[in-house]
């Protein structure tokens, strides 16, 4: 009988401490979502970038033109959109960047560069629809140029990266 | 004669405490495969929150504060008098910046001078000042004054 009743013990210990285990990893087993942090970042970046002091940067505006487009602006702000090789992330684009210059005043963009687009497009449509979608975030700067004209810079980041921050 | 009933309260008791032991062993088990509603109300959410959040506004009021009125006078030599606070001019721009840019994100902003120790000005635009722990960004004007953009959640 005491026999029984010790393999019993076991038997028991052994569930208990298997259930608190599973529960524990599947608790917190779930890998960190930086997401968030990292749609962030980029927008401080490119306002960093789009701001010096509450100016545009030389490298942005001349004074006469603007000198930032589509195939500078990740060499000027100093940012790549380069991933780990992993699940055909560098195939897919994991990024997504969107700059838009607008008159602070009229709000328009004339006269001034259109739009500038980076990365995978796909993932604008798919902002924040969920945990298993793209993280988006966008912010809006008021800077001046040189001659103290106004304009509104607004910044849309998206990142992808689901398989890495999402189960 | 030899009795069983001994044996047998002995093993239903053991019966029923494995029973139960398995029904609160499959309860919690079912509670933390829930995972994210619990995490959600416990705040456990692993989720990465990082401390920028106003570096972006913070750009905004440099060039708000650097943007030159009609006379050619910029909002900072203005409000740096000792009588200087918003005005139609810079009150109204900065309400279309601030509240127009970062309301979404931070339902409660003041905007305006302080001076002295901690005595807030209040204006028209927004409101009466308050002293906040958190959420709030300094930009000294002259030893006396200073302007504060509070952007709270």
């Amino acid at each position: 009988m005491d026999k029984i009743i010790s393999i019993y013990w076991f038997t028991v210990l052994f569930l208990i401490t298997g259930a608190i285990v599973y529960m524990v990893a599947i608790f917190y087993g779930e890998p960190f979502d930086v997401r968030d942090a990292e749609s962030h970042l980029l927008n401080v970046q490119i306002a960093d970038c789009f701001s010096r002091g509450g100016y545009l940067p030389q490298v942005i505006f001349d004074g006469e033109n603007f000198l930032i487009n589509r195939e500078n602006l990740l060499d000027t702000c100093k940012l790549s959109f380069v991933t780990e090789d992993f699940s055909n992330w560098n195939e897919q684009g994991q990024y997504y960047l969107e700059v838009e210059i607008l008159d602070f005043d009229t709000k328009s963009p004339f006269e001034l560069p259109p739009p500038i687009r980076i990365g995978n497009f796909n993932l604008r449509e798919l902002c924040n629809l969920g945990k298993r979608f793209p993280k988006c975030e966008s912010q809006k700067i008021y800077v001046l140029d040189k001659n103290n004209f106004p304009y509104q810079i607004n910044i849309l980041s998206a990142v992808r990266k689901v398989e890495k921050n999402v189960i | 004669m030899l009795s069983n009933r001994g044996q047998i309260s002995d093993t239903s008791m053991w019966v029923v405490s494995t029973i139960i032991i398995l029904v609160i062993i499959s309860s919690a088990i079912l509670l933390t495969s829930l995972g994210g509603e619990i995490k959600e109300t416990l705040g456990l959410e692993k989720s990465v929150k990082i401390n920028f959040e106003k570096e972006v506004p913070y750009k905004s009021l440099f060039a708000f504060l650097l943007t030159k009125n009609s006379e050619g006078v910029r909002i900072f030599s203005k409000l740096s008098f000792p009588e200087g606070d918003l005005n139609d001019f810079s009150g109204k721009l900065a309400l279309r910046i601030f509240k127009n840019f970062y309301g979404d994100t931070f339902p409660n902003i003041w905007f305006g001078v302080g001076e002295g120790y901690f005595e807030f000005r209040s204006n028209e635009y927004f409101g009466v000042g308050y002293q906040t722990q958190f959420g709030s960004i300094f930009i000294k004007l002259n030893e006396n004054k200073w302007v504060e953009l509070i952007l709270e959640n």
